[in-house]
């Protein structure tokens, strides 16, 4: 396990998965359905497993950070996620905690 | 679309009834627009479908991952604890019973080798007993969401550390001498109470020992044992070990008492045996003076070591806690 390539395989797993709460609060400050937030997800750059990201929408809803509603004016009814009260709230200290990281971290490489 | 209904409904089968619902009708929707995103112009082909599947990923690992408990057994809060009560359990218990089962096989008048191949397959059967129980234990605590500190499994003494080899206290060699002598001491005891020799008729050590006296014998070597497998691991006479061993010896020394003053050692069958041989040259008074000779110089030894090793190990305590 010590070739470069799974060295940094690994390590950017990492990255993503520290991250990737943030960005799919970031992207349901607009309601969204699950679909219409992977594509959205992978559109920015940040592609996420379906298997992952649903299992981890219902988590969060569970934890009330996300709430859903069920659309059923379509053909085929679909679920829409969007911010709960508290999520709002884990959103915005999660965005402080991300940039003071961003800053801490920037001010540390350029040394 | 069946092959959609077949990969939700074995997605959420196992699912408790309220989740499930919701789960597959999500799950339907989103392979659904998954799919036509997929087939780029049109219907989504079967092929479309499959594709979609597959990327999905088998349905009791989605199901799985839809659940709520960890996806382990021991985590890392708890596995290092873990690791190394099984580690000191399995080092110390096995070698115990093996023993044990060994003197047993032997006293039940089983020869050798099947004696050792019974005493080998005791101890793997004791360490697959330890691995399942130990682990299972372990499954359970993670679960409970117990914090190790709260345990003191974070607790160690900074004196309990093992001393560089340079340093120590406890020689290796002695370490390894002294748990040859408890092991060969097991084997003769046994051997001399139930082995015949060839040519005599009975054992030199009375058999009718095992009814108690072997057995404490046993427990006291087992004792011993453990003793000194601290000693080798911690390598100097820290005040526990130093007072364990003391009453080790203490009691050692009431018990080789009790039983030389108490208890008829030599068989007397064998006695009896040497007696006819010999054709009544040996007189029972003789016999029997020899006999209290014996005991006293067996007694007088057994104190004189057991006083020697209990002092040594307080004294080296002693200079440990100055140095």
């Amino acid at each position: 396990m010590n070739n470069i390539e799974e060295l940094f395989a690994n390590q950017a797993l990492e990255l993503r998965r520290g991250t990737i709460v943030l960005a799919i609060l970031s992207t349901l400050m607009q309601p969204r359905y699950g679909y219409a937030l992977l594509q959205a997800l992978e559109e920015a750059g940040i592609p996420v497993d379906a298997g992952t990201l649903y299992p981890l929408l219902r988590r969060l809803e569970k934890q009330e950070v996300l709430a859903s509603e069920w659309d059923t004016s379509d053909v085929r009814p679909r679920k829409y996620y969007r911010l709960s009260k508290k999520g709002h709230q884990l959103y915005d200290r999660l965005l402080a905690e991300w940039q003071t990281t961003q800053k801490t971290l920037n001010n540390m490489i350029k040394r | 679309m069946e092959l959609i209904d077949r990969y939700v409904y074995a997605v959420t089968r196992h699912m408790p009834k309220g989740q499930r619902q919701d789960v597959a009708e999500e799950l339907q929707t989103t392979i659904q627009d998954m799919a036509a995103s997929h087939a780029k112009s049109g219907k989504p082909s079967k092929e479309d479908i499959e594709a979609i599947l597959k990327q999905m990923g088998r349905p009791e690992t989605l199901a799985l991952k839809y659940g709520q408990g960890p996806m382990y057994l021991i985590g890392p809060k708890w596995f290092a604890l873990y690791w190394q009560t099984l580690k000191q359990l399995v080092t110390i218990v096995p070698p115990i019973v093996a023993a044990v089962m060994l003197a047993v096989n032997i006293a039940q008048g089983v020869g050798l080798l099947g004696a050792i191949l019974g005493a080998i397959g005791l101890a793997a059967t004791v360490v697959v007993y330890i691995g399942f129980w130990v682990t299972l234990i372990f499954v359970v605590i993670e679960r409970t969401g117990a914090n190790p500190n709260e345990f003191g499994g974070d607790a160690w003494e900074p004196n309990a550390l093992p001393e560089l080899p340079a340093k120590r206290q406890v020689s290796k060699f002695e370490s390894a001498v002294a748990l040859a002598t408890i092991a060969a001491t097991a084997l003769f005891a046994a051997g001399a109470t139930l082995i015949t020799v060839a040519g005599e008729h009975a054992p030199i050590l009375n058999p009718a020992l095992w009814q108690f006296w072997m057995p404490a014998l046993l427990a006291l070597l087992a004792a011993g044992f453990v003793i000194e497998l601290c000693k080798f691991k911690i390598g100097n006479w820290v005040p526990a070990l130093a007072a364990a061993n003391v009453l080790l010896n203490a009691a050692t020394v009431i018990f080789f008492v009790a039983l030389l003053t108490t208890q008829q050692v030599i068989n007397p069958d064998f006695v009896q045996a040497l007696q006819a041989r010999t054709n009544g040259d040996l007189s029972g008074t003789e016999l029997s003076e020899t006999a209290s000779w014996l005991t006293g110089i067996a007694i007088a030894g057994v104190i004189a070591s057991s006083v020697w090793s209990a002092g040594e190990s307080v004294y080296k305590s002693w200079r440990l806690r100055k140095g």
